[in-house]
């Protein structure tokens, strides 16, 4: 007699295999690595490490008493403005086709 | 973390030799295999899609950086793959294929893919992995109010259709 709808879903379930394959993990490795090759992020980091200082004091969570709303504001826009010189890396919904595929 | 502090911080994770690649697929590659084969049901596509989620997911690190969750974010990339690869894939397994005394796993597998991709999607991330209403919204993409709705929709749907094969 075949069992309830909902016993048999569950158990469907739990039984999955819950782990990828070994070959899996060594190609989704070996993609992102070439992923990052060719990503450029040369004017990001330059960027950062020009304001490294204040960006430091930012993270630390200690804001120098000169580092007031502007100076982080004008920093945000410099970072800004370095990142959106770079390549564009952006896709705003990732998982529709794109022609760079 | 507020949007100054967020557009300085990345660049500047971004510039220490820390192992991105290694980061990203450390939180990420199980949990999108995972997430995808409770919707393929398929080791074979579930890899293939996971694969294409992850690639997706990290060329769009600029966003991903942004956002809040950023774990609920890529589980959104993941369910869109699966979905699409379901729309663009025929059925694996035809009930009327499967065989006289067919495994219980199977006989399931096959019921699932005849349902509607949105229900087998809803089955999967509610029953298989457990997840919340909220977690499922942001997942499909659909009101939270609308999740109790679905599922109860893909539930009876499965049943039937578990009801009617052999």
């Amino acid at each position: 007699m075949k069992r309830d709808a909902f016993v048999a879903l569950e158990n469907h379930f739990a039984g999955q295999r819950m782990a990828p394959s070994e070959a899996f993990r060594e190609q989704v490795q070996v993609r992102l690595n070439s992923e990052v090759g060719d990503l450029d992020f040369a004017p990001v980091v330059s960027g950062a490490r020009r304001f490294l200082p204040a960006a430091a004091l930012l993270v630390l969570g200690v804001l120098s008493p000169k580092a007031g709303p502007d100076d982080v504001r004008r920093i945000s826009e410099f970072v800004g403005e370095q990142r959106a010189s770079s390549v564009s890396t952006e896709l705003e919904t990732p998982w529709e086709d794109s022609t760079t595929d | 973390m507020n949007d100054a502090t967020r557009a300085l911080v990345t660049p500047i994770i971004l510039s220490q030799d820390r192992d991105l690649v290694g980061e990203f697929l450390n939180r990420y590659r199980d949990s999108s295999f995972r997430i995808a084969m409770r919707i393929l049901g398929n080791q074979d596509a579930a890899e293939d899609v996971a694969q294409e989620a992850i690639i997706r997911a990290f060329r769009s690190w600029d966003t991903l950086s942004g956002v809040e969750n950023q774990a609920a974010w890529v589980r959104k990339v993941v369910v869109r793959c699966a979905l699409n690869a379901v729309e663009r894939t025929p059925n694996h397994t035809e009930l009327s294929d499967v065989g006289n005394e067919p495994d219980e796993s199977v006989l399931v597998q096959a019921v699932l893919e005849s349902l509607a991709p949105e229900h087998r999607a809803v089955l999967g991330l509610a029953v298989g992995e457990g997840l919340s209403y909220r977690e499922i919204a942001d997942a499909l993409e659909i009101p939270i109010g609308t999740v109790g709705s679905r599922l109860n929709s893909a539930k009876a749907a499965f049943k039937r259709a578990w009801e009617g094969s052999r």
